[in-house]
């Protein structure tokens, strides 16, 4: 079973670090960005890969932690032209958007699909016991449903913890 | 007619889906919708009419990730 992560950041890089630790053997990591300084308080990236491919240090990052992991790699920015055929080989696909019309996009494009969908909505702010969970149709959607991060600051335990819960949610489902 | 709409009954004045968007006062760009289990796409919303006892959810996205 292949994972496809689309966004490689806040989200992205913390569901892969997951599912490298628990053994996950297959995922496809897209993003097309380059690791910045400000990423490094909670994005899974190291000071000496600032300026380099997120996809590429992912995949340092990943196989220090689980070498057998199979990456498959696109170093590309995902659009609603391409976003169907990139994700077409993945049974599950985490997204990992900034900006909440790429979010709305993914899942509606891949909405009709057979794909499950493991979405983040509301990743700022210090409040913790506000992440909550949310199906829709083939879709669960991880967060607080209201912190916009361009309204309120992030806080890195928060990302990590969005993060943690949507890997629980793609290892609960690919036990099904 | 009465609508169940994320969670709730309401009373929905809209016709139509996108009227339902608006009258919420959602911005359609970051909006999902979700029509009795199914997602419902954007250029969809003007040909889906709402019927009384719809299951209606409007997921409106944040940033971040």
């Amino acid at each position: 079973m292949k994972i496809g992560i689309a966004g490689i950041g806040g989200i992205g890089s913390n569901v892969a670090r997951h599912l490298a630790q628990a053994k996950v053997s297959l995922v496809k990591i897209v993003d097309f960005d380059c690791v910045e300084t400000a990423n490094l308080n909670r994005q899974f990236y190291r000071t000496d890969q600032v300026g380099c491919k997120k996809t590429i240090s992912l995949e340092t990052n990943l196989h220090a932690i689980y070498p057998k992991m199979v990456i498959e790699m696109k170093d590309k920015k995902i659009t609603p032209e391409n976003v169907v055929s990139i994700f077409q080989d993945c049974s599950m696909v985490v997204e990992g958007f900034d900006h909440p019309h790429l979010k709305k996009m993914l899942m509606e494009k891949l909405a009709g699909t057979d794909k499950k969908i493991v979405s983040a909505s509301g990743i700022a702010g210090r409040d913790l016991d506000t992440v909550k969970i949310k199906k829709l149709a083939n879709c669960h959607i991880v967060g607080d449903f209201s912190s916009d991060q361009d309204k309120h600051a992030l806080f890195p335990p928060k990302v990590a913890l969005v993060a943690a819960v949507m890997a629980g949610i793609v290892l609960h489902q690919m036990e099904k | 007619m009465k609508i169940r709409l994320n969670g709730r009954t309401i009373e929905c004045r809209s016709s139509r889906l996108t009227g339902l968007v608006r009258e919420m006062g959602l911005a359609p760009s970051s909006v999902v919708a979700e029509v009795n289990l199914e997602v419902v796409t954007q250029e969809k919303w003007e040909s889906t009419w709402i019927k009384d006892g719809d299951e209606i959810e409007l997921l409106s996205f944040v940033g971040g990730g």
